[in-house]
């Protein structure tokens, strides 16, 4: 039996989304605390959450493969795979 | 560009939350807003303005989509099939962009945004009259291939199937060049092609419209961002608006009154697409 049913999968999926932006969030607001105190460490921060923002839709439809995968729908995990490589070439062709 | 000072921030994030409101009361993406007040309020070149705006565009995407995907509204099957061309468009398109001259690209957002604020201006006409587009749910619920959603407000469940994806796999494309050359959402080709065209109920359509347009956002930003083009503290305080405006807005405004909202700004769209062009003509 597939324990992995639908409802989980869009559930996992929401989370992935969900967390992104919640982390970012809260990135942004530690550096802006930290901003008087080390100017380095704000800019650090500041990269690493919007690094993580522009992360999350990569992680997203990671896991959209991985979901498609475990429902046995390889077609559309064949899918999310070529958006990832579309993704990779795009850093790398530039 | 030098650090922001505290009144440069907190103008930013009220800019932000400005258009987050707008975004979630008309259902555009901030793009068209974001990218004309950067350039033309902050002196910022258009190019580092796009990158800004797309990475917002992500920041709302995810965190709409998080709630709609979970209800079941965006279609995750369908996004997942047009964000193949629509990935695609974004990359070929920010490549140009990147190698485009600064005075055309801003020339072309002007004249880009005159049919944004047409079909704004439309819409506002189409909600004045209750006149939308969706397919008869009863026609679907034998169909095996059907797609469900639970529609809330009208308290049942809705059905429909998905037709021409062909054709929906190329205008999809050309939403993700208006997202790597404009850096507008691209949701503007995407809801009327699967509303008109895939027979997707207006809804759902839009719900899985912005789940899309995360992606091809994150197509361009990956590329302008390994360029140096993201400015981070910009982007961040901005993002950090428009997250709060999107909330304030799905929350508190009234939206039966959409239609006066819709119509006052696309003529405001009409002025600021009309100072865009004319800053680079004089």
């Amino acid at each position: 039996m597939n324990e992995f049913s639908e409802k989980k999968f869009l559930s996992l999926v929401s989370s992935v989304l969900k967390y992104g932006v919640i982390s970012f969030i809260i990135l942004s607001f530690l550096a802006y605390l930290f901003k008087p105190i080390s100017f380095s460490l704000y800019k650090k921060l500041l990269d690493t959450a919007v690094f993580i923002l522009i992360i999350t839709p990569i992680l997203r439809i990671s896991m959209i493969s991985y979901g498609f995968y475990r429902l046995n729908e390889k077609r559309y995990s064949f899918y999310a795979i070529t958006i990832l490589v579309l993704l990779f070439l795009g850093v790398i062709i530039k | 560009m030098s650090e922001l000072s505290f009144i440069h921030i907190i103008f930013l994030i009220l800019f932000g939350v400005f258009v987050g409101v707008l975004g979630s009361v008309m259902g555009v993406g901030g793009g068209v807003f974001i990218v004309p007040f950067l350039t033309l309020v902050f002196h910022i070149p258009i190019k580092y303005a796009i990158a800004v705006s797309l990475v917002s565009i992500i920041a709302t995407s995810s965190s709409v989509a998080s709630v709609n995907v979970e209800k079941g509204l965006a279609n995750v099957r369908l996004g997942t099939i047009l964000e193949i061309p629509m990935a695609a468009g974004s990359i070929i398109s920010t490549l140009i962009m990147m190698k485009m001259n600064s005075a055309v690209l801003q020339l072309l957002f002007g004249f880009m945004i005159l049919p944004v604020a047409g079909s704004m201006y439309i819409k506002s006409r189409k909600e004045r009259k209750k006149k939308v587009f969706d397919p008869n749910p009863e026609e679907h619920k034998n169909d095996p291939k059907s797609v469900k959603y639970f529609d809330h407000s009208e308290g049942r469940e809705i059905s429909y199937s998905v037709k021409k994806i062909k054709t929906a796999f190329a205008f999809s494309f050309l939403g993700g060049t208006m997202s790597g050359l404009f850096g507008l959402g691209g949701g503007i080709v995407q809801v009327p092609v699967m509303n008109i065209l895939c027979g997707v109920p207006m809804k759902a359509a839009t719900a899985t419209s912005n789940f899309m347009i995360g992606l091809s956002a994150c197509a361009s930003v990956l590329i302008l961002f390994s360029e140096g083009y993201v400015l981070n503290e910009l982007a961040v305080f901005m993002v950090i608006g428009v997250v709060i405006g999107g909330i304030l807005g799905m929350k508190f405004l009234n939206k039966t009154k959409n239609h006066v909202l819709q119509a006052i700004f696309s003529f405001l769209l009409m002025i600021i697409s009309l100072k865009m062009i004319w800053s680079v003509l004089k």
